[in-house]
């Protein structure tokens, strides 16, 4: 397989459409997850899969040859391509007052910073997504949690938020804050979360 | 607004333009397009970016986006990516990302498509597909 790989990079200048070598290099994860990547040939057959950050392969059809970098050097030879990558989102919080539509005191607090968040960060859009907690049934809850988030929206328009970088979702009792079981009251769960991209 | 039903209420907040768009451009610089049906149409940040765009940089260009599941990529000199498929469930965060990368160089911090089902996100190069599962790539294409 190497062989194959050098023979590709020796005959490159002469046959650089056709041969069409690609290389992929896996980084150290964001979060400190490290990932991983499958390597398939175009006719959809797995010929490697790339789990070691730093890893870099080179690959052309069904050959792949695999080296290792390490992170200082990976962050050093893509330094103006990660530059590029935009930011990581920033998720805000935002709870209810008590039967009510209208954010609490701390969450309204929030506000000036949402608005600062989006000054800071150019083209940027806004998702807004309710959630429940787990009392009622999944349907009730999609429609209640989307149901929060379009308050929270109407309001956000109202403070004179940009409505054509805005989209809104509900998940429902899916993504729970507070681990509960089933059919449990949870006031940490019922929230919307303002996530500025 | 108290007194708006649900129906109400989401008709006002649903019918926004951003409804229809799949991610954003954040940064572009030195010459950063988009062809679409034909025509090549520059970006800067806040272009709303479509299923079957193709983001194309010239020899000195680069941009960067963000999509709405949160995948974030950048594209260096050089580079032509198609984006051929993008399927997106904002309740369930599961979907389906097809790239194409023709030529050139993109970096990639996968979402929550990618995040959600190990087998959703694919760039597809010339000669070979990768899948990606939740990692931070630099992808390139010589």
């Amino acid at each position: 397989m190497r062989g194959r790989t050098r023979l590709c990079a020796a005959v490159l200048p002469l046959l650089l459409a056709g041969c069409a070598m690609s290389q992929l290099a896996l980084g150290p994860g964001e979060n400190g997850e490290a990932g991983s990547v499958a390597v398939l040939n175009s006719a959809g057959t797995e010929i490697a899969v790339v789990d070691k950050p730093g890893a870099v392969a080179s690959v052309s059809g069904s050959s792949a040859s695999v080296k290792t970098i390490d992170s200082a050097t990976f962050d050093a030879k893509y330094a103006d391509l990660l530059a590029a990558l935009p930011p990581q989102p920033r998720t805000f919080v935002l709870y209810f007052k008590e039967n009510s539509v209208e954010p609490t005191e701390e969450s309204q607090a929030m506000l000036a910073e949402i608005f600062a968040e989006i000054k800071k960060r150019p083209g940027a859009d806004l998702e807004i997504t309710g959630h429940t907690d787990t009392v009622g049934s999944e349907e009730v809850n999609d429609a209640f949690s989307l149901r929060r988030a379009a308050e929270i929206t109407s309001y956000l328009f109202s403070q004179g938020l940009d409505k054509t970088i805005v989209r809104i979702a509900g998940r429902g009792e899916r993504e729970l804050l507070e681990k509960t079981p089933d059919e449990t009251a949870s006031a940490t769960n019922r929230r919307v979360e303002v996530i500025v991209r | 607004m108290r007194a708006l039903g649900t129906g109400a209420l989401l008709a006002v907040v649903l019918a926004q333009p951003a409804w229809a768009d799949i991610g954003r451009i954040k940064l572009s610089s030195g010459g950063a397009s988009v062809e679409r049906d034909g025509k090549l149409i520059p970006v800067k940040p806040g272009f709303v970016i479509e299923t079957g765009d193709t983001l194309v940089t010239g020899a000195r260009g680069k941009a960067g986006a963000t999509f709405i599941d949160n995948t974030r990529l950048s594209a260096g000199p050089g580079t032509r990516l198609t984006i051929r498929a993008f399927d997106y469930n904002d309740t369930t965060q599961q979907g389906r990302f097809v790239g194409v990368l023709k030529k050139g160089v993109v970096a990639i911090i996968s979402g929550r498509i990618a995040r959600n089902d190990p087998q959703a996100m694919r760039v597809e190069t010339p000669k070979n597909i990768y899948v990606i599962r939740r990692a931070r790539v630099v992808l390139n294409v010589k």
